[in-house]
């Protein structure tokens, strides 16, 4: 009786002409998907049909929210499998234990940390894809976006912030935010080992030469800027505020929260070079029930119509290339895939962090609170 | 009292008298066993069992016995400093959330039961508000840039802006004005129940305010006191939100680093040994404020069940 009425409901909601929503399609340039599109039965890229329903795992929030509208529901509208959309908390061992108990409350799920991608495909808990899985989009995507695992899901970066207020200069890179000649004033960083990358980055380092990471040089750089930083922040928003009301002069955050309060015209600007690209990864269970349509659904996720509009919604994107011709370019300025940033950006190597991250954190810790 | 009625009522009567009244006692201890059980059921299932688990897990580094865990806790840095932090932080606002809320609560237990219920209700009201909009908001007022800082460059205290948040003062500031009400709460339901008669009586036979204090009013309150303290005290070594949102790495306590233990290590040893020693080190202090405060556990039970 309640499937009924859903089902009554879900049919309401898109009595839309087929034909204008080919119309809409068609404008946000889905062309090539088209013909899938208009036969329901082809979401999958093995062309064979799929049916029943998907179960998406997420952290729920505004980020819930916009992949709903643009990527589940048009999803069910065009591929005909209905998308149960669970959210919650949730850490890595809860993984394992679906997998190994082979009861899966849900079919496909985001990352939410580096590690989490190389320890699942190293614990094998991931559904591998078929062969050939991504060779029709190969093209599209950027490179390292896509595995035999799963695909980027919606990568954010550690970016600089700094003060705008009172005409102060413009800081550029991390070497700028060690400069505290020409940029003084009280500084935040993360209370985290990715400050270590940052270290290194302002100690001259490319961006693609952080890995195997040097540990002791990235230390001895932040004994030297330790005097600046007045406090290491543990939530992202307290960086942001603090250089919007003049508490620090600069600091690291991730790109999301610093857009939000440049759109709120506060005195913050950002930059993208150098900035720290966190790998986050769309996987689905290993033995997941509705594994198929979960290949589709995933499949789907990287249209570059749906990146983009979801792009436009939250500044926030997957690694399809195209999405950089098809938003505003103000939305462009803001996401970490562009691109431009991904060009400048140091990759977080989450599979060096994997088998680190115990070792450098425990070091972290006991240097952090050194007085 | 009810049931020694019942079975000396039974005494002395019939054989099937007697059986009923056993039957009646089995009856009331049954249901007082039933009533009880879900209170005891949950004690074991959310306090001990996850208190012996964590205690197995902290004695298990590597799936063998060991103390490492204990070891490292006690012996290394950052544990050592985060511990030495955690009990400066907790004991600072503890001093000082009694210091302000003793004389505050003594005052408003000595009005109309009207005025100090409704002053209560302010006061329970206040705890409606989430701490963590609390810390938001002292986070706005301490700022460069804050209220605080234009009120002292106003009346012309700074020339410069005070960087206030981020520092020891912020932490224990916000800290102090989250426990205030728990404690005022607690002070206040115990000072009403003082016997003003006999501080009365002891005024008529010429005692001084000094020995009024230490024999009258202190015995009456001490137990509360105590529980007070030890409520406030456990309260803010487990804090969370004022140090991670409000301090420096001089504020960091004992749960944020185990969060961090806990999103990183992929391992429950080293968080599993804090929440023990935690437990211990608390115990510890209850154990010792007890006796300080003059009695023996049993005294202490049998004063308050009064």
């Amino acid at each position: 009786m309640k499937r009924a009425n859903e089902t009554t409901k879900h049919q309401k909601r898109w009595a839309v002409p087929k034909s204008s929503l080919c119309a809409v399609a068609l404008a946000l340039g889905g062309s090539a998907f088209m013909a899938s599109a208009s036969a329901a039965a082809s979401c999958h890229p093995d062309g064979q049909p799929i049916s029943g329903e998907v179960i998406f795992f997420s952290s729920g929030g505004s980020y819930g929210n916009a992949i709903q509208e643009h990527y589940f529901e048009p999803f069910e509208k065009e591929c005909g499998v209905k998308v149960v959309h669970s959210t919650g908390s949730r850490n890595f061992s809860q993984l394992q234990q679906f997998v190994d108990a082979g009861n899966m409350p849900w079919d496909i799920g985001a990352t939410i940390s580096d590690q989490e991608y190389p320890l699942g495909v190293r614990e094998g808990i991931f559904h591998k894809l078929p062969d050939g899985f991504w060779d029709d989009i190969a093209s599209e995507m950027v490179e390292g976006s896509t595995s035999e695992y799963g695909a980027w899901a919606s990568p954010y970066s550690d970016v600089l912030v700094y003060s705008t207020a009172g005409g102060a200069p413009a800081m550029a890179t991390w070497a700028d935010f060690w400069d505290t000649e020409r940029f003084p004033g009280p500084r935040m960083l993360q209370n985290g080992p990715m400050s270590l990358v940052i270290a290194l980055l302002a100690d001259g380092v490319e961006p693609d030469k952080i890995y195997p990471l040097d540990v002791d040089r990235a230390f001895a750089k932040l004994d030297e800027i330790r005097p600046e930083i007045r406090a290491f922040w543990t939530s992202a928003d307290q960086p942001v505020q603090g250089v919007a009301t003049g508490e620090f002069v600069a600091g690291s955050t991730w790109n999301g929260r610093a857009v939000t309060a440049m759109k709120s015209d506060k005195p913050v600007a950002i930059s993208w070079d150098g900035a720290l690209l966190h790998s986050s990864w769309t996987f689905i269970l290993k033995g997941a029930k509705n594994a198929r349509n979960a290949e589709a659904l995933l499949y789907y996720m990287q249209r570059a119509e749906r990146q983009a509009a979801l792009a436009n919604a939250i500044g926030y994107s997957g690694g399809n290339k195209n999405v950089a011709e098809m938003v505003d370019k103000a939305v462009l300025d803001i996401l970490p895939t562009a691109p431009d940033h991904v060009a400048q950006a140091s990759v977080i190597d989450g599979a060096w962090w994997a088998d680190n991250i115990a070792d450098v954190q425990k070091r972290w810790d006991a240097w952090v609170v050194k007085q | 009292m009810a049931l020694i009625t019942i079975s000396e009522d039974g005494a002395g009567s019939t054989p099937s008298i007697a059986a009923a009244s056993r039957k009646r006692q089995l009856k009331r201890a049954l249901l007082r066993g039933l009533l009880l059980s879900p209170a005891v059921l949950l004690v074991f299932a959310v306090v001990l069992l996850p208190l012996a688990l964590a205690l197995y897990d902290s004695l298990r580094p590597g799936g063998a016995w060991s103390i490492s865990n204990f070891q490292t806790l006690l012996t290394q840095s950052p544990y050592t400093i985060v511990l030495r932090q955690t009990f400066e932080i907790a004991f600072t606002v503890t001093a000082i959330t009694l210091w302000l809320a003793i004389p505050a609560s003594a005052f408003l237990a000595r009005q109309s039961p009207r005025v100090t219920t409704i002053v209560l209700g302010f006061i329970v009201a206040s705890l409606w508000v989430s701490v963590l909009v609390k810390i938001f908001a002292w986070q706005v007022i301490l700022a460069r840039l804050g209220p605080l800082n234009a009120l002292l460059q106003g009346v012309g205290a700074t020339e410069r802006p005070l960087s206030l948040t981020y520092t020891r003062g912020a932490v224990v500031l916000s800290m102090v004005h989250f426990m205030i009400p728990y404690a005022t709460i607690l002070l206040v339901a115990a000072m009403r129940r003082i016997d003003w008669d006999l501080i009365t009586a002891a005024r008529t036979l010429g005692a001084r305010n000094l020995l009024i204090f230490r024999e009258i009013y202190w015995p009456q309150i001490r137990v509360s006191f105590v529980m007070t303290f030890l409520i406030v005290f456990v309260l803010t070594s487990a804090f969370f939100v004022a140090p991670a949102l409000l301090g420096s790495t001089s504020e960091i306590m004992i749960a944020m680093q185990m969060k961090s233990d806990l999103s990183t290590q992929y391992s429950s040893g080293i968080p599993a040994a804090t929440g023990v020693l935690l437990t211990i080190c608390l115990l510890a202090i209850a154990l010792v404020a007890l006796v300080l405060s003059g009695g023996s556990f049993r005294k202490i039970s049998q004063e308050m069940t009064k």
